[in-house]
């Protein structure tokens, strides 16, 4: 049985991965199930998306041994090795694309094109923040496999949010990646999630030498001091490389809270007032914001939390005073387009209060 | 829906509602939007609703200070409210009384800025390195013990109960909100008992990680 998949065509998306599953006799080699960003061989033997038709998930791997789940949308779970029953992951070349996967990708692009056209028609928000709750959650009601299988699934995620923030037009987007309290989680799982995002990182980097990053720009936000020196030296050089881009801004809190980012601006402002030798030695708000890792960006209009959560959990409390705070029953990895376009629409219809809370304020 | 739900709760229909265990909430906050803290009287009979469910301490907070200002009037009216300050000096405790703090704008930002500047001129006047980074004056630990004596109260509400027309936690101190629940309830003027109640009984169920 063959069952030819495609990506959904939009730029950035994986629109030239077709994804050819078959079902096999045994002794299968364990390599790659990979998602691509537009290119071959994206992830390495991470997560292939294809988001209405099929879901395959490999943590490093093929298919675990008993570990295939035929549900509604066809997920298969991964994690290492193969089944008896054996799925195999095919990568097809662009070339093998066939007319209808075009046409299809097409169409869904021309839809999306019409629908955030109209969306236009009012206010978008100059910074959308997410708190992208849920991905362990994902991971465990679809039976995945590994620490990182559920945020591998969250990544794939992010990709496509990013693509429709860009081709709306937000000009910024704050991403809640990794709190200070999360490395209270197992030291495995923190390892997992740590060395995840710097493949991700060292990813974005090959696309950025390579001219790919589509005009998004990078920006880490947090006690990046407290993280490896790996770590530190890859996002340092990412964020080198996409400074002249302005088509989107992504913000990614790594090692961050509202209460350890006061506190450092404090003290930053604190020390930079003693050092400058001012003679009149008072703080001022301004001193203190201008510290603040998340300085660099407008403080953000929307915040959307998934996962059902109704708190901030320590996320830029400090900035949302007047941000509409937008909460889905959604995990990360199952948040899409609509829950997007809808969140927008609602932030459209409160504007006008939040316009007279901004001048009050 | 949700009003037909809210008014059998009210009705004592739905015994979920019956008995609410209250240990968890041990602080509530209630923010409230600028127009809605200019009617006392729909406050004070949401005070008398928590009263009644049994909660020992809510944070009352609008931007602009009104709920503040009309201070005096709440607490004549609400039977058994008291300060919170008055409350943690008297001794003898009461098991029929709420304790009000009145919360505004002048509670976040400010206060972070007075706090921050008692730290400083504690730094001043320590003697310390050319290069040193601060890293032993500016902590969380300095932080919040300025920010006491300013006069802030630092707890961390475990419920924030917004009533207006968004989602919003409307400026309400920023040191403070770090884990608390957000609920949504609706606008003051049309605001429901058994909304109210569900709202509470809800938190009580809630499973917080806390991150991890």
């Amino acid at each position: 049985m063959v069952t030819v998949l495609s990506g959904d065509g939009g730029g950035g998306c994986p629109a030239m991965v077709t994804v050819v599953v078959r079902r096999c006799g045994g002794g299968f080699p364990a390599t790659a199930v990979v998602a691509g960003d537009g290119r071959y061989g994206g992830d390495s033997g991470g997560v292939v998306f294809r988001r209405r038709w099929l879901w395959l998930s490999g943590g490093g791997g093929g298919c675990p041994a008993g570990e295939v789940v035929g549900r509604r949308r066809r997920w298969l779970a991964g994690g290492g090795g193969y089944p008896a029953a054996v799925v195999v992951v095919v990568m097809n070349t662009l070339e093998e694309v066939d007319e209808s996967t075009h046409i299809f990708n097409a169409l869904m692009s021309l839809m999306r094109k019409f629908l955030f056209r109209v969306l236009c028609v009012g206010p978008i928000p100059t910074n959308i923040s997410f708190i992208m709750d849920g991905n362990r959650r994902f991971a465990k009601k679809h039976n995945l496999i590994g620490l990182d299988a559920g945020h591998r699934a969250g990544f794939i995620s992010v990709k496509y949010i990013l693509q429709y923030c860009k081709e709306i037009g937000v000009p910024y987007v704050t991403l809640h990646a990794f709190g200070m309290d999360n490395f209270k989680r197992g030291p495995e799982e923190v390892k997992c999630v740590m060395d995840l995002m710097l493949e991700k990182v060292e990813l974005a980097i090959d696309q950025a030498v390579s001219g790919n990053m589509n005009g998004v720009r990078i920006i880490f936000a947090g006690d990046l001091d407290s993280l490896n020196e790996h770590f530190r030296a890859a996002t340092k050089k990412l964020m080198e490389l996409t400074e002249e881009n302005r088509d989107l801004i992504v913000v990614v809190c790594v090692a961050y809270s509202t209460s350890l980012e006061i506190v450092h601006a404090v003290r930053k402002s604190c020390v930079r007032k003693c050092t400058n030798g001012d003679d009149l030695v008072l703080l001022e708000l301004s001193d203190v914001e201008e510290c603040m890792y998340t300085s660099i960006v407008p403080v953000p209009d929307l915040v959307i939390r998934t996962g059902g959560g109704d708190r901030l959990s320590n996320f830029m409390t400090w900035q949302t005073s007047r941000s509409l705070l937008h909460r889905t029953e959604a995990l990360w990895p199952e948040l899409g387009l609509w829950h997007l376009v809808w969140a927008i629409l609602k932030f459209q219809r409160m504007q006008d209060y939040l316009t007279k809370k901004k001048k009050l304020d | 829906f949700e009003a037909i739900e809210s008014y059998a709760i009210t009705l004592g229909l739905n015994k979920k509602y019956g008995s609410i265990d209250l240990e968890k909430l041990r602080c509530l906050a209630v923010v409230v939007d600028i127009e809605a803290a200019q009617d006392v009287a729909n406050v004070v009979e949401l005070l008398q609703w928590l009263t009644t469910i049994g909660v020992k301490q809510v944070g009352l907070f609008d931007s602009q200070g009104l709920l503040k200002k009309s201070k005096d009037l709440i607490l004549e009216t609400v039977p058994g409210s008291m300060l919170l300050e008055e409350i943690e000096k008297d001794v003898t405790p009461d098991g029929k009384r709420i304790a009000l703090e009145f919360i505004s704008s002048s509670d976040n930002k400010e206060a972070v800025m007075k706090a921050a500047n008692i730290l400083l001129q504690r730094y001043l006047k320590s003697s310390h390195p050319e290069d040193d980074k601060g890293e032993d004056f500016f902590t969380e630990s300095h932080l919040n013990d300025a920010l006491r004596v300013v006069g802030e109260n630092v707890h961390v509400p475990d419920l924030l109960l917004v009533y207006g027309p968004i989602r919003s936690h409307l400026g309400f101190p920023a040191w403070r909100l770090r884990y608390t629940e957000i609920v949504h309830m609706g606008t003051l003027k049309y605001m429901r008992y058994g909304s109210l109640l569900k709202a509470i009984h809800k938190f009580t169920g809630v499973h917080q990680n806390y991150g991890t």
